[in-house]
């Protein structure tokens, strides 16, 4: 998140951009081949940014459902194999994970907001989205705790652990959302007039290269449709 | 200047007002303590201040509440902000931004102030409060003190000149109370006008100019520094109040020699993805004993309390438990812990089934534990709407009534006033003398001399 002048940084709305251009090529049912390039050019932004690490979880992970939908899915019962066939749903869709994957892994929180702002997204949206970001690895501290009290409840089976969760959940929730919005509005952040970013956003050669290069596989996998398998 | 004429105050939903006919001046510069047992008010001034109630849907409000001569009741909360700076209790929920330098300038970016005039308030804000070596970095991975010392950097530097703070120490060790200690007397010598409300006095109540005792919503008394310093211990505790002075924390002692009865612990190791947290503790715990143990943010007390209760895998060594090894699984059956923040282990609906939730036990003996707890008139009631004290007994109850052995306490008095804490270390004495293990996880002298427990030398090994 910080640390950006050691690795490429892109702008925030380039990073939009190319996650538009690889939906494109997902659910034009282009060519297998271009899953690959688009996943190839990821896995490449995700080294520069120096998060090669998230990315060989992201790709292990995906690694392990394809190879369950090989092998796994043809002996199961048929009603968990539906369940399951959801799941790998994603992997059809991969391209687009690993692109929203990048977009969170790699934009802190103000330069989103400050993005946003740019592009004239309305303003109840972008706190909205900030929030949500916000909220996300503070949800993941009380799952954990919510986990372990559980364990220690000797709660068992999934019905009556969902169950337990949602309470505890649903409380913490409600909690952290009103001192979460506490804390922003004692900083002004209803200030109505023009606001301004400490991480400016801008574009740059990088953004150029990026942007061409999934413009050209996007446009590729529309031409070489019929013609490639 | 901060001036309250008659104000009133009574939360929507409610029927008793929370602050009543409080009147009060305060001069620029002063730093002014507010103190009192629970509920008893003091939010609800620092969110009349900082204007965080102000909404219509929060309560309503008499009387008139001025800062800087402006009468504050048209004025949008935006308004409010450029001249009162908040710091609040919780590091969790506090923060908006997940990296420091982001945060410390939130509410210049939110203003719309210039490039130049971020650069020039985060110098500023880094002096003040010592943050050198925290910019840049993520929230998430910064301890509580580090935490709390970004927040006061963000009110900082948004240039306000008065600071309302509430509960800042609630979840600070020693060293990071003194290091909040060091930012009031840096804020107090710049002039800045602050307004802090806690239950842990020792670190501020001789820097403060004025003092605020209220009860019960109304604002009882103000004493100057000097008479609050001079209160006998006597009258402070007949007020509800912590100690004045800091109570340190007892020189370690050998826990107790090894018996048969309790908790040994033998060469054990853990590591957290993958670096050691500790390595070769060694203690005992015996039956009827309170154990305290205590260390800095991150010296891995809520690891040890996590692998004790079998929720992380140790490395190497062992747990017993009457002169027998215990498994990972058999400890989650043996040891119980009461989370710092208990709500996240109450899950039923009603107190009654919480106390049988996972419990293989008949309504009559739940009911008996329950009436041992002091909760039984509240058997019908939901979870959450008991008081903090009363979830903590609730979550101790189901941990009897599903046969554990020993307790495991993580850091129960945190935010508490001075009867509460006396509460708490009541309720652990009379476990210790039915026979249980108890063990604390505290950095609260005081508490660990009202509960009488022995502060153990977790990594040094048990006395011949």
């Amino acid at each position: 998140m910080t640390g950006e002048k050691k690795f490429l940084a892109l702008d925030p709305r380039t990073k939009f951009l190319i996650w538009l251009f690889t939906n494109v090529v997902v659910f034009s049912n282009a060519p297998r081949i271009f899953f690959t390039l688009t996943m190839t050019l990821y896995a490449l932004l995700f080294i520069l940014a120096g998060k090669a690490g998230s990315m060989v979880k992201l790709l292990a992970g995906y690694a392990v459902v394809l190879l369950a939908q090989r092998f796994l899915l043809p002996l199961l019962p048929s009603a968990i194999a539906t369940i399951f066939a959801t799941v790998t749903y994603a992997v059809l869709i991969f391209p687009c994970v690993m692109g929203g994957m990048y977009i969170i892994s790699t934009t802190s929180v103000s330069q989103l907001i400050s993005a946003f702002r740019r592009m004239r997204v309305p303003e109840n949206f972008t706190i909205t989205m900030a929030v949500t970001l916000r909220y996300l690895p503070a949800l993941r501290e009380d799952v954990r705790h919510i986990l372990d009290a559980m364990s220690l409840r000797q709660i068992k089976g999934l019905e009556q652990r969902l169950e337990c969760i949602y309470i505890p959940i649903l409380m913490g929730t409600a909690q952290t959302a009103e001192e979460l919005s506490e804390s922003a509005a004692a900083r002004g952040i209803e200030y109505p007039g023009r606001k301004t970013s400490w991480h400016t956003v801008g574009f740059h050669v990088q953004d150029g290269i990026v942007a061409f290069l999934f413009l050209a596989v996007c446009v590729a996998s529309f031409l070489c449709k019929g013609v490639l398998g | 200047m901060i001036r309250f004429e008659n104000v009133t105050f009574t939360y929507s939903g409610k029927a008793e007002p929370s602050l009543s006919h409080c009147s009060f001046q305060i001069k620029p510069g002063e730093l002014v303590l507010l103190c009192g047992v629970s509920g008893c008010g003091k939010t609800t001034v620092l969110k009349l201040v900082n204007g965080l109630l102000r909404q219509e849907e929060a309560g309503t409000l008499s009387g008139r509440i001025l800062i800087n001569g402006r009468d504050t009741s048209g004025l949008p909360l935006w308004e409010i902000s450029q001249s009162v700076g908040s710091v609040f209790q919780n590091p969790k929920s506090q923060f908006f931004n997940l990296d420091t330098t982001s945060e410390v300038l939130f509410g210049l970016e939110n203003r719309g102030a210039s490039h130049e005039a971020m650069e020039k308030a985060l110098t500023a804000a880094t002096k003040a409060c010592g943050i050198e070596a925290l910019l840049d970095r993520n929230i998430f991975q910064l301890s509580g003190g580090e935490k709390q010392r970004i927040a006061c950097a963000s009110a900082y530097a948004m240039g306000s000149y008065v600071l309302a703070l509430d509960e800042p120490s609630s979840n600070l060790d020693a060293a990071g109370i003194h290091t909040l200690r060091e930012i009031l007397i840096r804020l107090k010598s710049e002039g800045k006008t602050v307004l802090l409300a806690e239950h842990r006095l020792w670190y501020a109540a001789d820097l403060a100019d004025r003092v605020f005792y209220l009860k019960d919503g109304i604002l009882e008394q103000c004493f100057t520094g000097k008479e609050f310093l001079s209160l006998s211990d006597e009258k402070r505790r007949e007020m509800g109040l912590r100690s004045l002075s800091e109570i340190a924390i007892p020189p370690l002692q050998k826990s107790s020699a090894q018996n048969i009865g309790g908790l040994a612990v033998q060469g054990l190791s853990a590591a957290y993805v993958g670096k050691p947290v500790w390595e070769q503790l060694a203690f005992c715990v015996n039956k009827g004993e309170i154990a305290a143990i205590t260390g800095e943010n991150g010296a891995g007390k809520t690891t040890l309390a996590r692998c004790l209760c079998g929720l992380h895998k140790e490395k190497s060594g062992k747990v017993l438990w009457g002169g027998k090894p215990l498994s990972r699984k058999a400890r989650k059956k043996t040891c119980f812990l009461i989370m710092q923040d208990v709500n996240f282990q109450l899950f039923a609906d009603s107190v009654l089934a919480e106390a049988m939730l996972g419990n293989d036990v008949a309504d009559a003996e739940a009911k008996q534990m329950l009436e041992r707890m002091d909760l039984l008139p509240f058997c019908e009631a939901h979870p959450m709407a008991l008081s903090g004290g009363q979830k903590q007994r609730l979550a101790v109850a189901c941990g009897l009534l599903s046969g554990r052995k020993l307790l495991l306490f993580d850091e129960p008095t945190s935010g508490l006033d001075y009867f509460h804490m006396c509460q708490v270390s009541q309720q652990l004495k009379k476990l210790a003398d039915a026979g249980f293990c108890v063990l604390v996880i505290t950095h609260d002298g005081e508490f660990i001399r009202e509960s009488g427990a022995k502060v153990i030398d977790w990594k040094g090994g048990p006395a011949e």
